[in-house]
């Protein structure tokens, strides 16, 4: 039989501390089996000479319930099939759970968690929300809005995957770039004679417009892997897709951003097959970025479904929001139940960027946004080389700045550069 | 009377992927035309005279999943 001793709990917990704040309480949290009978934990904590008290004895008091740690080993609350044993029991817990292994009594144990409301991040005041993001003669809004001009990181090195119409593979702000390029569609040249794909490479990678001086993209030392999988009348098929995230995953890149998609009604699930592929793009170290789509008409109330395939649960759907930090009009929303989330959100209105035939132009869509994203992955992907691409993922919703708007319509907020 | 055209994707299950070349010769063995199959991901794509909802009602008891290739756009 374990008898009690005080132990070291209290130093350990005072070691594992965030910041400045500890980590566990000390006590352990024990979850039973879920075939376990309501009964058994007492009779086990009984074997181990512990007194728990049930949650039932104490539900119509609240200051009963926490002085009822001091008067038993802990509580149990029957509905959940989970215990609170005070700290110092650690030997009879682990008594408890030597005895029951294997039976439909058993349990795992963890330390029980502070838990500390969120700090709270910045949100724009609405006196802010009533100015814009002003362009300046370094930086386009689109660039200031994702605070680009304070990035520490260039994305050197990063292969970065862009599948659309191709690109203008002599427009001049690419020429000191590594680029490798291939066509799915048949009969057709990498060669974007629509100007979509030179736009969002532009903005993923473009950097600067040599005569003006202006800077419009993103990750300016990426490697650039140009897919061409629509047709210069912008459009494809899945399967030229599918074709196109294979070479560029095959290819090691870390990111691969598709401003593409189709309509999805309200309801519909997502596809089993773009599902697989993200997640296989995961597993190989690549986030795939894809516009939320621009189905929406919000000034009449319409907001339709992020749009396929956008809507995979593994693939980061990203929203446009305009230079006063408001969701787009068109911006799709996360209103689909099974996948079809927003994730996060980008500029994605009257941005500026490269165009066809060695020029430039200012259009809007999700598609704008999403390279601004894919952009951004690229530069977390420089300064944290050797994360899993979850990690990057995570990171990015994490600094995200938090916008005064529904998450269903922004995800975690406007994407951050680092 | 028209034939109908069905263009496919078809997902094999994660436990199957290693067997993708094999199961789209089986497809290909039942009249299915295959176009590309992806060993990175176990998917086939391909075209079948059969519709959408017969050759889901075949093959999805056998583990493999069938939707359409749909167009897609900027």
């Amino acid at each position: 039989m374990p008898t009690k001793k005080n132990d070291s709990t209290k130093v350990v917990n005072l070691l594992l501390t965030q910041g400045d704040r500890p980590r566990f309480t000390g006590k352990r949290m024990v979850t039973m089996n879920r075939e376990a009978r309501p009964s058994s934990i007492r009779k086990i904590s009984k074997k181990a000479s512990l007194n728990i008290a049930s949650i039932k004895d104490f539900s119509s008091n609240i200051g009963n319930f926490h002085e009822a740690f001091t008067q038993s080993d802990g509580i149990y609350f029957e509905k959940f099939k989970i215990a609170i044993i005070n700290e110092g029991n650690e030997e009879q817990v682990k008594f408890m759970h030597d005895a029951s292994t294997g039976t439909t009594d058993s349990f795992t144990s963890e330390p029980e968690r502070f838990v500390y409301a969120v700090p709270k991040k910045r949100i724009l005041a609405a006196s802010e929300n009533s100015n814009t993001v002003p362009s300046s003669s370094e930086f386009t809004w689109g660039a200031q809005a994702i605070k680009l001009p304070n990035a520490k990181y260039t994305g050197k090195g990063i292969k970065i995957a862009v599948l659309d119409t191709g690109l203008n593979l002599s427009h001049p702000d690419f020429s000191r770039l590594s680029i490798q390029s291939k066509s799915f569609i048949k009969n057709l040249a990498v060669e974007d004679k629509n100007g979509h794909g030179t736009h969002c490479c532009g903005i993923a990678v473009g950097a600067i417009n040599k005569k003006t001086g202006q800077r419009y993209g993103v990750a300016i030392d990426a490697n650039l892997f140009v897919g061409k999988v629509l047709s210069n009348a912008g459009s494809g098929d899945d399967s030229g897709i599918i074709a196109g995230l294979e070479w560029a995953i095959e290819n090691k890149c870390k990111v691969i951003s598709m401003s593409l998609g189709s309509a999805v009604k309200p309801g519909e699930t997502f596809s089993p097959a773009y599902e697989r592929i993200a997640k296989t793009a995961l597993t190989n170290n690549c986030i795939i970025v894809a516009a939320a789509g621009n189905e929406s008409q919000r000034q009449f109330g319409l907001i339709n479904p992020v749009g396929h395939p956008a809507n995979c649960p593994s693939i980061l759907a990203v929203a446009a929001i305009d230079d006063t930090m408001k969701v787009a009009d068109f911006s799709c929303g996360g209103i689909n139940l099974d996948g079809g989330q927003v994730d996060i959100a980008a500029p994605g209105v009257d941005i500026y960027s490269s165009w066809k035939g060695k020029t430039y132009n200012t259009i809007s869509g999700t598609s704008m946004a999403t390279p601004f994203v894919a952009g951004i992955s690229c530069l977390y992907w420089e300064a944290f080389p050797n994360s899993k691409a979850s990690d990057i993922w995570m990171m990015l919703s994490q600094y995200a700045f938090r916008l005064d708007a529904l998450s269903s319509n922004v995800g975690a907020g406007l994407a951050q550069s680092k | 009377m028209k034939s109908k055209n069905t263009k496919f994707i078809a997902t094999v299950k994660e436990d199957d992927v290693k067997d993708v070349d094999k199961i789209a010769e089986d497809l290909s063995s039942d009249g299915i035309q295959i176009d590309k199959v992806s060993k990175l991901f176990g998917i086939i794509n391909g075209n079948s005279h059969s519709s959408l909802e017969e050759l889901k009602s075949k093959y999805e008891p056998k583990g493999i999943s069938f939707e359409q290739d749909r167009d897609v756009k900027i």
